[in-house]
């Protein structure tokens, strides 16, 4: 009898062993699919900047970057190369006055890292079959679709956009995406440039309530080697009552919005393009005095993503 | 100095003679296929004759914005066949350049414009600057023109610009002196929303000046300057009005932009090099003054060193030759 009910304890323990290795080992797509889908928010949502200035940004991640940017002659840990250097030594934060400019939003190849409050969306077809995921909410709104349906990129000629063109597959639990016809754009926001070359694979990975967000810029004009930053997101509930932006044309939920350039800076020339001659940027020296690191250090390169090169840089103090 | 000059003009004129020639004599059946892609409204781009087309394409026939390069003419007609089988009534050149008139005369040959080869009645006109049209009909050292007469212009203008009216809306074909040449057009198809720049913009090349036909880097600001004045985004500055440059992709305001940029801080280092700091030009060679763009846009067939002699002749104040 004890071994008639051994027998039949281990069978049944044996079931469900059988029925949870099934139930892990179903198709991927179908058990992680619908991870992404919700409304995500950076961390530490409720900060208040200051009197007046509502309470909608997460500032604990990567703080510079969800708020008003990075310093200028700032490139360490970038993967730059000469060409990426020089661009960006050209670069002047006066640049955002000129009205072709006032306007952009942030692209593929950097939306994350700044500020945003992401609403995850997937379309279905008339059967129900996954098309793509309709990913909203980063700066200005260059939203993103992944196309999960296995349509091909466009071709060459077809034109650029600020999100790219974005497909995407589930590998086991990450959804692994694709990101080609990129605008010239940048992966910081003090001017170290993306070409209109570059590609972006982004990796989304859910555990509980946080979606992590990996992205890995690869560029064969401007860098070296993969530029690869993630950030994290917290699960939210409610539904956002307003965005960065609405959209692009009417109301929604009482906002309308739609960013129209203006004369910021009165000049002679109304054609004006502030820069600076590479060889000349006034604030090479700025970062670098503050660290106390040589300028070699703040210009970058993909040495000084690597903690060897700190350890280098502490022992030649 | 003017020796290195005149010597770089005079191989890149023979460079783009043999170029010409090679061209002409590709047989069409090996010619790569060209591609038609709807841009927007009545506009499409043809893609793969050697520049960028525009077609205007509706119920009154077809308008073409550049002719490609010659031998390339069989598959330019297949591809406006896979979009309509109306006649082609005009032609507009934005330049005299060989990849852009290329076709002129194989276009301009078919009866009624018919791209089947089986139409009557008048040839397409022919738009263009008058220089343009100079440039293509003053006979070389030996008498001969530079391209037949049945290439040339029959509807040159001289005024700041022409309009005409076709397939329901207005076109406006707009001068842009000494910029890549001196008889450069822009065309701007109101309706559908679509500028057509020429060789003024390309997302493929480093600024095409071409001094020895009147081009300048102070003419090729202004005229993207003035394309910046036509376009307007739909929204975040993405959209609205529609850019075909003269080589690479379909491109819009922020695209135009970039370009915009890159010509004027190219214009700002020379200006530092050669007229502040009067450097040789060995000297502003060695500085790199295009380092920012060398990989994305430098090509054998027009490198940096070529731009950078051509800039440095004219901020030098060297005569063009």
């Amino acid at each position: 009898m004890k071994m008639r009910a051994s027998r039949r304890h281990r069978m049944i323990v044996g079931a469900f062993a059988v029925a949870a290795c099934l139930l892990w080992s179903r198709p991927a797509a179908a058990q992680a699919k619908f991870d992404i889908v919700g409304y995500w928010d950076q961390p530490a949502l409720g900060t208040v900047l200051g009197p007046g200035i509502a309470a909608i940004f997460g500032f604990e991640e990567d703080s510079t970057e969800r708020a008003d940017g990075p310093a200028l002659v700032d490139y360490i840990g970038i993967p730059l190369n000469e060409e990426a250097r020089a661009r960006a030594l050209s670069y002047d934060g006066s640049l955002l006055t000129v009205p072709e400019h006032q306007c952009m939003p942030h692209p593929a190849t950097y939306s994350f890292w700044g500020p945003a409050r992401l609403s995850i969306s997937e379309e279905v077809n008339d059967n129900l079959d996954l098309v793509a995921y309709h990913v909203d909410g980063t700066f200005r709104r260059a939203d993103r679709i992944i196309w999960m349906d296995g349509r091909p990129h466009p071709p060459d000629y077809a034109p650029h956009t600020w999100a790219g063109f974005t497909t995407g597959k589930w590998e086991g639990n990450t959804l692994v995406t694709t990101t080609t016809h990129i605008k010239w754009s940048w992966v910081r926001r003090n001017g170290v440039p993306a070409s209109d070359q570059a590609t972006v694979t982004t990796f989304y990975n859910r555990n509980g309530n946080v979606l992590t967000v990996t992205w890995m810029v690869h560029d064969p004009l401007y860098l070296t080697e993969t530029y690869t930053k993630s950030s994290d997101f917290i699960q939210r509930v409610q539904v956002p009552t307003a965005r960065f932006d609405a959209p692009p044309v009417g109301a929604s939920n009482g906002v309308f919005f739609k960013c129209l350039p203006g004369e910021e800076v009165i000049r002679e020339d109304p054609y004006f393009v502030p820069n600076y001659l590479p060889w000349a940027n006034p604030f090479t020296h700025e970062v670098a005095d503050k660290l106390h690191v040589p300028v070699e250090t703040v210009l970058g390169g993909a040495e000084t993503a690597y903690p060897e090169y700190q350890d280098r840089l502490g022992k030649g103090r | 100095m003017k020796r290195l000059t005149g010597c770089w003009l005079s191989a890149s004129v023979l460079a783009a003679l043999v170029l010409a020639s090679a061209m002409a004599q590709a047989p069409s059946t090996n010619a790569p296929a060209v591609h038609a892609f709807k841009v927007q409204g009545n506009v499409w781009l043809l893609s793969g004759a050697g520049t960028n087309i525009a077609m205007q394409a509706g119920k009154e026939g077809v308008l073409l914005v550049d002719t490609g390069a010659a031998g390339m003419t069989d598959a330019v007609l297949a591809a406006i066949r896979e979009v309509t089988d109306g006649p082609i009534r005009y032609i507009v050149n934005t330049s005299v350049t060989a990849d852009h008139v290329g076709g002129n005369a194989v276009l301009t040959a078919l009866p009624g414009g018919s791209t089947s080869g089986k139409g009557r009645g008048p040839a397409p006109a022919v738009v263009a600057q008058d220089n343009v049209l100079m440039r293509m009909s003053t006979p070389l050292p030996g008498g001969k023109t530079p391209y037949p007469a049945a290439a040339w212009p029959t509807d040159g203008y001289e005024a700041a610009h022409r309009n005409l009216y076709f397939n329901g809306e207005a076109v406006d074909v707009i001068h842009e002196p000494a910029a890549h040449t001196d008889g450069d057009s822009i065309v701007y198809f109101r309706g559908s929303n679509v500028l057509v720049t020429g060789d003024i913009f390309t997302t493929t090349n480093l600024p095409l000046i071409d001094r020895k036909q009147g081009g300048t880097s102070k003419g090729m600001l202004d005229a993207l300057n003035a394309a910046l004045d036509i376009t307007v985004p739909e929204n975040l500055e993405e959209g609205g009005t529609y850019v075909i440059p003269g080589r690479g992709r379909v491109c819009d305001e922020a695209d135009l932009v970039e370009y915009r940029d890159m010509v004027h801080e190219l214009r700002d280092r020379m200006q530092n090099l050669v007229n502040v700091q009067h450097m040789t030009l060995e000297q502003v060679k060695a500085k790199r003054p295009v380092l920012g763009w060398e990989g994305r846009y430098s090509k054998p067939e027009w490198t940096t060193d070529m731009l950078v002699e051509t800039l440095y002749d004219e901020f030098k104040g060297t005569v063009k030759k």
